[in-house]
């Protein structure tokens, strides 16, 4: 319990960093969401309180910075994330609530399929030294892991959904079914659209993981409790993932973070190629509009995201490791 | 046994420059790496010679929009016009110069803060770490958008500046271990002693032996920044006037040459970035395998790997003991070669007996107890000779058939109690997964068994429900011997059992499994360096040296009367109370690099009876009396005769 309880403080302080990067950053540079927005309008018809007002609504007050931020905290705290400057005055949260279930189905199925590829994947190539994953996949993972997401991406699209068309080319829902969870139908179009996306980002991401169990591996399996494992003459699948991926795998869930934070970056640029409706094509057209409130919401919200996903794993690792839990 | 041993740390600091050659060399003749370079190399010559190799220039339309590849333009143009050739040419200099200036600054800064904290140590350590720490769980690609998009000119040095200011968190942590791990070791302790200043300290004592690691943490930074720069112009946040890999993609994304076929603006620069991915990841795997050695392979002949189960079976001979071993070899190979861990070994232990192997570490006791129940694995390999266990022929027994023998017969008590139990499982399953393993016997008996087991041992039966860190060091030693008693074994194997307890625990210990020994009629192979305790506890004893058997002799025999000079030596040594737990004795010299054993007697450089001329030269004969052997020239009847004349 008290494991968790730093855990949980280390990741407020997290998200109090991010926060105040948030709210730093757009202080810190030259001009304001306002100036943008009105950067290509006519601005002699608007009053400055208009335009004072207007810089309140993006939270941009006249006061001094802490009470700029207490503010900011506040309003982040009731849920207000601001609104957005390309679509004024719609809220970014009202942006980002669509957009945001499906990255999360799509980065949430892919962390699964990459995790569990990935991990076993790096069992067996620890297990079987010289071995088939060994000497093929390993170094093809190595290579995969140095190639951009995104242009793997690309390339799936390219040869499977618009060459040999065995996948549809963008988009999350099959056209003509309406939004209906419980018409099998329509989760049938949903998964059809979903896998090719999950796909790249299985082929270009399972590599962190298997890297990283199997080096676990290999330091578990020159444990003395392996060698007293095989003198005990116990099955070969007992002391493979009993005793050797059992407790390899509890330094993979601490390096939960990096993985699942490359993962993420992936995933949004392959929604871009895809065109997949989450939160990476918004946060490609609030670049282009440079809508600045949409961008640092999305930020704030992956990383929020992100932290809890760390705290579950960190939740998993007590579950798995003894040691902890006294 | 594993495949490898962990890396000796330095002895002396060698300096920066001097240990360079030297990891360099082995880094060269990878051939891995060496292909890794040549790419690399060939890449940049492409960026120096930008202008000489592109027949265009990069952003002048010189032709008709979105042409095919041709003789003309190989890789076609852009939606402008463009020759893609010569942008993928100068489009090298940019994606190379913010890949190595990224990775330069980002390794610049995780050198600084790493090694300055893990060094520093203390608080300013725990602050640090916690940043670190912090800047990782945020996630990067999000974070450098924000930061990119914020800075409004997003040219090549601004992406620069961006990724190394998120990208650092990484490599600092790496380096700030290796420092830590670092910093107790000796001659960084007694540089700081001795008043070095820091700054000393970091660049000649540390860097050298840190430098695979940053070289390791700078390739790294060289894709992540490479990768990243790509990923941020393809979005839009680069400068879509400047002309690198990721803007071709980013102008190809956006005049939609996807989705109109138009292959050859956006496939090379991918190929180019995972051209320049591939020769480095070639280049760092290089460097994991030469960091760290449990990754690198050795290559072991094909013959020397054949299956015991090959050879024509033996018989046991009628008389000889509960185990039989004959010529027992074990070699283990290495880069340069296989090297005799267990050379020509023989004895024989009986039924009921209590059998003492001892000698400095290295000798080879450790290996043929392994043997005996076939835990040597590539690149150890027995190489030549015979096991019999009660009759059967150990060396014999086909793989698929080991997991039956092992534990039934010959159950073995390793060396450190607190690692040979499994963290993370309870100790009740490890007595269940062993007995069910072998026993027709449902769970709740198995368990039933184990609490049975633990009272033998003198524990409380209910612990049988905890974990191993719950339990002391001598406890957890208990519970191994309590599992190793599980399946009644003829034969009990205790290589050094007691090494990590204290002189009172061990002896308990001891006792009460010389009282199980009684009782239920099992023989004992008991391994140790403390000559002391094992007089007292076995009933007969064999000495090894450098991999050979040099003496065997009742206890009592042994100790009044030692044969072999290292025997004798061994006993004026003794510590007075067996405290020495360094597996060092107090005689002169050191036991011999059997990649190249001396000559003659193996002994003859440290013996201080050696007789000259013939020691060195000739192997001495194995001479047996009676119930003793001894491996000696100076027993030998021979010398004995010349001795005479
Ligand atoms: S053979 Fe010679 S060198 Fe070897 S132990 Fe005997 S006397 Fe010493």
């Amino acid at each position: 319990m008290n494991y968790l309880l730093r855990r949980l403080g280390f990741y407020l302080i997290a998200a109090l960093l991010a926060i105040v990067i948030n709210f730093f950053l757009p202080r810190m540079m030259a001009g304001d969401p306002v100036d943008v927005m009105l950067a290509g309008f006519d601005t002699s018809s608007l009053t400055p309180e208009a335009i004072d007002q207007l810089r309140e609504a993006f939270g941009f007050i006249d006061a001094p910075l802490p009470e700029q931020f207490a503010t900011y905290v506040s309003n982040l705290l009731k849920g207000n994330f601001g609104v957005s400057v390309a679509r004024y005055p719609t809220k970014v949260v009202d942006i980002l609530g669509v957009a945001l279930r499906w990255t999360l189905l799509m980065t949430g199925t892919a962390l699964i399929l990459t995790f569990s590829v990935g991990v076993l994947l790096g069992i067996q190539a620890a297990w079987k030294r010289g071995g088939f994953v060994d000497t093929y996949v390993l170094p093809f993972g190595a290579i995969m892991g140095a190639i951009p997401y995104f242009w793997v991406a690309l390339i799936a699209l390219y040869v499977f959904a618009l060459q040999l068309g065995w996948f549809p080319l963008g988009r999350a829902e099959a056209s003509g079914i309406p939004a209906d969870w419980t018409n099998p139908n329509y989760v049938m179009g949903v998964v059809y659209h979903l896998a090719l996306p999950v796909l790249t980002l299985l082929i270009a991401g399972f590599r962190s993981w298997m890297m990283g169990m199997r080096n676990n591996m290999v330091a578990v399996i020159a444990q003395d409790y392996i060698t007293m494992a095989i003198a005990k003459g116990l099955p070969d699948r007992r002391i493979k993932y009993q005793y050797a991926a059992r407790n390899a795998i509890l330094p993979s869930l601490t390096g939960f973070a990096l993985a699942l934070g490359f993962l993420l970056g992936g995933s949004l640029l392959t929604e871009v190629v895809f065109s997949y409706p989450g939160v990476g094509l918004t946060l490609l057209n609030a670049v282009n509009t440079r809508d600045y409130p949409v961008m640092q919401g999305i930020f704030l919200i992956l990383t929020l995201m992100v932290l809890l996903a760390n705290f579950i794993a960190d939740s998993l690792y007590i579950l798995l490791d003894p040691r902890t839990r006294s | 046994m594993t495949v490898s041993q962990p890396a000796a740390p330095p002895k002396r600091s060698p300096g920066l420059w001097a240990s360079l050659p030297d990891w360099v060399a082995t880094l060269l003749s990878n051939p891995r790496a060496m292909a890794g370079l040549l790419i690399l190399l060939a890449l940049v010559l492409v960026a120096v010679f930008a202008p000489q190799i592109a027949p265009y220039q990069p952003d002048r339309i010189v032709a008709r929009r979105d042409l095919p590849p041709s003789s003309e333009h190989v890789l076609g143009t852009t939606s402008l016009g463009q020759d893609v050739f010569s942008q993928m040419v100068f489009g090298t200099r940019i994606s190379l110069a913010v890949g190595f200036a990224t990775g330069t600054l980002v390794v610049l800064i995780a050198m600084t803060i790493g090694i300055t904290s893990g060094l520093v140590g203390g608080r300013v350590d725990n602050v640090v770490s916690m940043i670190v720490n912090v800047v990782l769980v945020i996630p990067q690609l999000p974070l450098i958008i924000v930061i990119a998009s914020w800075a409004r000119n997003t040219g090549p040095i601004t992406i620069i500046l961006v990724l190394a200011a998120t990208g650092w968190a990484f490599g600092a942590r790496v380096l700030r271990a290796q420092a830590l791990a670092l910093r107790n070791s000796e001659h960084i302790t007694s540089a700081r002693l001795i008043g070095e200043p820091i700054w000393r300290i970091v660049f000649f004592e540390m860097l050298p032996s840190m430098i695979s690691l940053v070289a390791a943490a700078w390739i790294g930074a060289v894709i992540f920044a490479i990768l990243s720069q790509a990923a941020l112009e393809f979005i839009g946040l680069g400068d879509p006037a400047v002309v690198s890999w990721g803007t071709i993609l980013y102008w190809a994304q956006n005049n939609t040459a996807l989705i109109s076929g138009r292959w050859w603006t956006f496939v090379p620069p991918g190929l180019a970035i995972a051209t320049v991915g591939l020769a480095l990841t070639l280049i760092n795997y290089s460097i994991d395998e030469i960091t760290n050695p449990r990754l690198r392979r050795i290559r072991i002949p094909k013959d020397a790997m054949r299956k015991p189960e090959s050879r024509p079976r033996e018989e046991p001979s009628e008389q000889g003991g509960l185990v039989q071993i004959r010529g027992l070899n074990v070699d283990y190979w290495t880069a340069t070669g296989p090297v005799r861990a267990a050379d020509n070994v023989s004895f024989d232990i009986r039924p009921n007996e209590v059998f003492g192997l001892a000698g400095e570490s290295g000798c080879g006791k450790s290996t043929v107890a392994y043997a005996i129940s076939r835990l040597h694995f590539p690149p150890a390999i027995i190489s030549g000779g015979r096991i019999f266990v009660d009759g059967q022929d150990v060396l014999a027994i086909p793989d698929k058939q080991l997991n039956k023998f092992r534990w039934d017969a010959v159950s073995m008590v390793f060396q450190s109690a607190m690692n040979s139990l499994n963290p993370v499982i309870t100790i009740g399953e490890q007595f269940v997964d062993v007995i069910q393993a072998h026993r027709d016997m449902d769970r709740k008996a198995a368990l039933e068994r184990g609490r049975e087991l633990l009272e033998m041992v003198e524990l409380d039966p209910d612990l049988i429900d905890s974990y191993p860190h719950q339990l002391s060091g001598g406890m957890r030693q208990r519970v191994v011997i309590a599992i190793a008693l599980a399946l009644n074994p003829k034969l009990l194997i205790m290589d050094e059992p007691t090494t990590a307890l204290d002189v009172v625990v061990e002896r308990q210990i001891l006792q009460r499994v010389k009282v199980l020994q009684r009782e239920f009629g099992f023989s004992i192979l008991f391994i140790t360096h403390d000559l002391s305790l094992l007089i007292e506890f076995s009933d007969r004893i064999g000495i090894m040296y450098a991999g050979e058997l040099v003496e065997v002799a009742p206890a009592k025999a042994l100790y009044t009367d030692p044969q072999h000079p290292y025997t004798r030596l061994l006993m004026n040594a003794f510590p007075s109370i067996h405290d020495d737990r360094t597996g060092r004795y107090g005689i002169e010299g050191t036991p011999p690099d059997l990649r190249t054993p001396p000559t003659g007697c193996r002994f003859h450089p440290r013996c201080d009876v050696a007789i000259a001329g013939l020691c060195e030269v000739v192997v001495p004969p194995v001479v047996s009396t009676g119930d003793r052997l001894a491996r000696c020239h100076l027993l030998s009847e021979e010398y004995a005769e010349r001795a005479v004349k």
